[in-house]
């Protein structure tokens, strides 16, 4: 048992101690130059405490922090009754998410890996102006309960993200690839092949008319489908009665096309979990079944509000948070969109006009929850089934409950998308919607 | 601290490195609905090191003042890597050398408010919001945060900075039928806690706006001549414009940069824009950056043209232009990268009355509800109405505002003599160790009128 629970079990009720440390290796080439390397080492705890039945909280940089649990056993004096107690149960642990490989990687292989990148894409196109990012990770989180739960895991996480430039630079976006995963495996020439042909695509602008036209949104923008949804389904808003989807279970709600599954310990996603951050274990299941909603997800205290268990979906980095200064709040901590039989290539063959949607800005800022987004968008022009030209100065608008009921199809090829800001990560394939309000300016 | 901070940087093989600690102490309070969601006391510390060598550079992050030497060594050492694969040498900007101490002092020191006043005064906006029979349910938030800053370089800069803010947010939830909308207070945004204070019209406000929210329809998509309020014209200016002022965002696009060359006509004749951290009690405001670089006053633009930018040393040496001081980390995990202040659209000569009877067929867009910034933009409306005939008419909802930096800036036709600055602002942007978010900001502008602004409502 972890000392600061030990002294806190002879001064309040219960305690949990959340310990994150994660150790990240970064380096960025622009334009064929180490821009720089970046070594980072990060300690982060949070300490709940129940004293006389109410929570505090406290957080510091490590469990030997001594104000820790002052801290929390102060703030618990304000705090709110809690009829509910932490975690009691240690989880099993999923399949072993470290590669060994990757943990012992130094700097000196990553810049050599990034740095072939970046001469083969030369190779590819001379004119290219590539910027190559790669990074690390390795993480360890350890929850533990006064309770007798006690559970670490550990993931190892590499990222490549490059991004080629549209050759007249009249805009900031570019050919866009993300490659990451558990197990180190630098991107494939095929790969790159494809992200060097993206790049062509952007012969310059090309302005679609104001009106309602076909989108296929690519795997990197599936958070338009999936943020409103996660708050949605989120047993916080269905019990504050503000979600939309209250009493929608077993309800049709988007395509019958569209399948969405929870799966915590997908290796394809950014650090698989075995358990959430209250320390429950997580459950791979069904989230929206050929367009049925199957299921909400519950913290501890949205379970205990709606009188159910906890489904295993505590987050405390929900949107935008870039510590683990938050409560923890129901999310999904691994969303998997199921994919089609089509490749995207073909779904752009076939689509007509229309847009290829392949990154959304403000979509923070609209009424989340309703599902309603109003959102700028970067991307291509497709005219008769081909790509022509970039988009600038276009947005598209809707509610994600009107335009996904409409889903044409969905590619085979999926992807894994950044968490970002949005601490969301996914597994997604392109996506064909029907028909999007856009408007261009 | 500080001699921890100058013993590791003595005897390092570079050309320059600095190195910075932050200890940081913050309470926050959480309410949902009438549920105390979280009380919570933090202690984040942890320092940052970077260091520069033949043009090469390596950054690292570590959480204990113990640490600082040994991080020192190895990130000088990476450095040295670094520059074997550095063709194009970075350099840094020459800046004075600085050793002096900006500690804060307010007269009214959330530090020495109790946590149970904290809490009273919550309660009280909350329990005022929950007096409203169509609000269904609230979020009330409170921080307070002080940091105190330790820098120190190679050149001889040691500087020891502080920074205190206190915010309270609250949203208000409403839903009629199958709609559901917020109303957002914002109050506080500097060091003194009496701001926070008798801010009940502030709840009135949100509340009538949520109602009113509630019975709209959403906004016609289009495009339209459109009135935004002092805080939606801040919101504006800082992702229309203020994004792009950020020499780091400009430095690898050649062709956007030399689209913003410094002489440029970007804006209208009449808009002048500045970034000013040295304005008192706002949330934007520090005097040094964490660079150990002075803050100040830079004019943007001036009668429409490019006349400034915002500066890294970096930045500062590739551009060639002057330092202005806007090199900021978020906290102790993070790097220093460019960022705005307090950036203002300076007031000019027009009411409000007469842009709106100038209207048509147009909007009047209140800011509040979030953004995002480029080449092209976007930002939310908290409350919006339709202006038709030179006059105010139904509120809309879901007013969202884009537009183009080459054009939108130039469609300001009018300029408030309204001017305001806003309060409990922050900001996002991506960095070499992600995404920064939360950068303490602050924006200000009076009423402005766009001749033609792209609004992606919901509705045909």
């Amino acid at each position: 048992m972890l000392d600061i629970l030990r002294r806190a079990t002879r001064s309040v009720d219960q305690a949990e101690v959340y310990w994150l440390r994660e150790t990240t290796m970064t380096c960025s080439f622009q334009s064929g130059n180490l821009e720089y390397v970046r070594h980072g080492r990060r300690s982060s705890t949070a300490l709940r405490v129940i004293a006389n039945g109410r929570m505090g909280a406290a957080f510091g940089e490590s469990p030997e922090q001594r104000e820790l649990l002052a801290d929390a056993t102060s703030a618990a004096k304000l705090g709110s009754h809690v009829p509910y107690g932490f975690a009691s149960e240690t989880p099993s642990l999923a399949a072993d998410a470290v590669d060994p490989h990757t943990a012992v990687l130094s700097i000196d292989n990553l810049v050599g890996a990034a740095h072939e990148i970046n001469q083969h894409i030369r190779r590819l196109a001379p004119d290219a102006d590539p910027q190559v990012m790669c990074a690390v990770t390795t993480r360890a989180l350890r929850i533990a309960t006064s309770e007798g739960m006690d559970a670490e895991e550990s993931s190892t996480q590499h990222v490549f993200r490059i991004i080629l430039p549209f050759a007249d630079r009249g805009t900031d976006i570019g050919a866009y690839g993300l490659a990451l995963g558990t197990n180190w495996s630098p991107p494939s020439r095929a790969w790159l092949a494809e992200l060097v042909e993206q790049r062509t695509w952007g012969t310059g602008p090309s302005l679609p008319v104001t009106g309602k036209l076909p989108a296929l949104l690519s795997p990197q923008v599936s958070n338009l489908l999936l943020i409103p949804l996660i708050a949605g389904i989120s047993g916080q808003t269905v019990a504050q009665a503000t979600s939309p989807l209250r009493d929608k279970i077993g309800k049709p709600l988007l395509s019958s096309n569209l399948t969405v599954r929870e799966d915590p310990i997908c290796p394809a996603l950014a650090h698989p979990r075995s358990f959430d951050d209250e320390g429950i274990a997580c459950q791979p299941r069904n989230l929206i079944d050929r367009g049925m909603l199957t299921s909400y997800v519950t913290d501890l205290r949205s379970a205990f509000q709606l009188g159910q268990s906890s489904t295993g979906n505590a987050v405390r980095r929900t949107l935008f948070s870039q510590n683990i200064d938050d409560v923890p709040m129901p999310s999904v901590l691994g969303a998997v969109i199921e994919p089609g039989d089509m490749s995207y290539r073909e779904l752009i063959a076939g689509m007509g006009d229309g847009l290829l949607v392949t990154f959304v800005r403000g979509l923070h800022s609209g009424n989340l929850v309703h599902g309603d987004f109003s959102v700028l968008v970067d991307g291509f022009r497709v005219r008769n089934g081909r790509i022509k030209g970039y988009l600038a100065k276009t947005m598209i608008s809707g509610n994600i409950y009107d335009v996904f009921r409409h889903v044409r199809a969905l590619s085979q090829e999926t992807e894994a998308t950044a968490q970002g800001a949005l601490n969301v990560s996914a597994l997604a394939p392109y996506i064909l919607l029907d028909s999007v309000r856009v408007t261009v300016g | 601290m500080m001699d921890t901070l100058r013993r590791a940087l003595q005897a390092l093989d570079v050309d320059y490195a600095d190195i910075r600690f932050d200890e940081e102490r913050k309470t926050k309070l959480a309410l949902s609905g009438r549920d105390i969601a979280q009380v919570a006391a933090y202690n984040p510390r942890g320092g940052y090191v970077r260091a520069y060598v033949r043009g090469g550079k390596a950054i690292a992050s570590f959480s204990r003042i113990e640490e600082a030497a040994i991080v020192a060594q190895q990130t000088a050492a990476a450095a040295r890597l670094a520059a074997r694969h550095t063709a194009q040498a970075i350099s840094l900007a020459p800046a004075p050398v600085l050793e002096e101490s900006f500690l804060v002092t307010t007269e009214h020191d959330p530090r020495r408010v109790s946590l149970a006043q904290k809490n009273e005064l919550l309660q009280h906006y909350n329990e005022a919001a929950l007096g409203h029979a169509h609000v269904l349910t609230t979020q009330f938030f409170y921080d307070d945060s002080f940091a105190h800053r330790a820098f120190a370089n190679t050149e001889g800069t040691a500087v020891e900075y502080e920074y205190l803010i206190a915010t309270i947010l609250g949203v208000l939830v409403g839903r009629r039928g199958d709609t559901a909308q917020r109303g957002l207070f914002a109050a506080g945004g500097s060091g003194d806690f009496g701001r926070l204070i008798s801010r009940d019209e502030g709840i009135k406000r949100a509340a009538a706006e949520l109602d009113e929210l509630l019975g709209a329809r959403p906004a016609q998509a289009g495009r339209f001549p459109v009135v935004l309020d002092p805080f939606g014209a801040a919101i504006f200016i800082h992702e229309a414009f203020g994004h792009r002022s950020e020499a780091d965002l400009l430095q690898h696009n050649p062709a956007i940069r030399e689209r913003m060359a410094l002489g440029t006509r970007i804006g209208s004749p009449i808009l002048n824009v500045s970034d000013d951290p040295t304005l008192p009690d706002c949330a934007g405001s520090y005097p040094v950056d964490d660079e150990g670089v002075r803050g100040r006053r830079t004019r943007l633009i001036v009668d429409g043209h490019i006349v400034g930018r915002l500066h890294s040393r970096e930045t500062a040496a590739v551009f060639g232009e002057p330092l202005t001081g806007n090199c900021r980390a978020v906290d102790a995990g993070y790097g220093p990268i460019v960022r705005m202040s307090n950036t203002m659209i300076e007031p000019g000569v027009s009411s409000v009355g007469e842009m709106i009877a100038s209207i048509d067929d147009g909007f009047y867009v209140a800011g509040g509800g979030g953004g995002q910034g480029g080449i092209d933009f976007t930002f939310a409306s908290r409350w919006a109405r339709r202006i038709r005939n030179g006059r105010l008419a139904e509120v809309v909802s879901d007013a969202n505002l884009s537009g183009n930096l080459f054009t939108t800036l130039k469609a300001i036709s009018m300029i408030g003599d309204d001017f305001q600055m806003i309060e409990g602002c922050d900001c996002g942007k991506g960095s070499p160790d992600g995404h920064q978010q939360f950068a303490r900001i602050s924006a200000g502008a009076p009423h402005i009128k766009l001749d033609v602004a792209t609004i992606g409502g919901i509705e045909c």
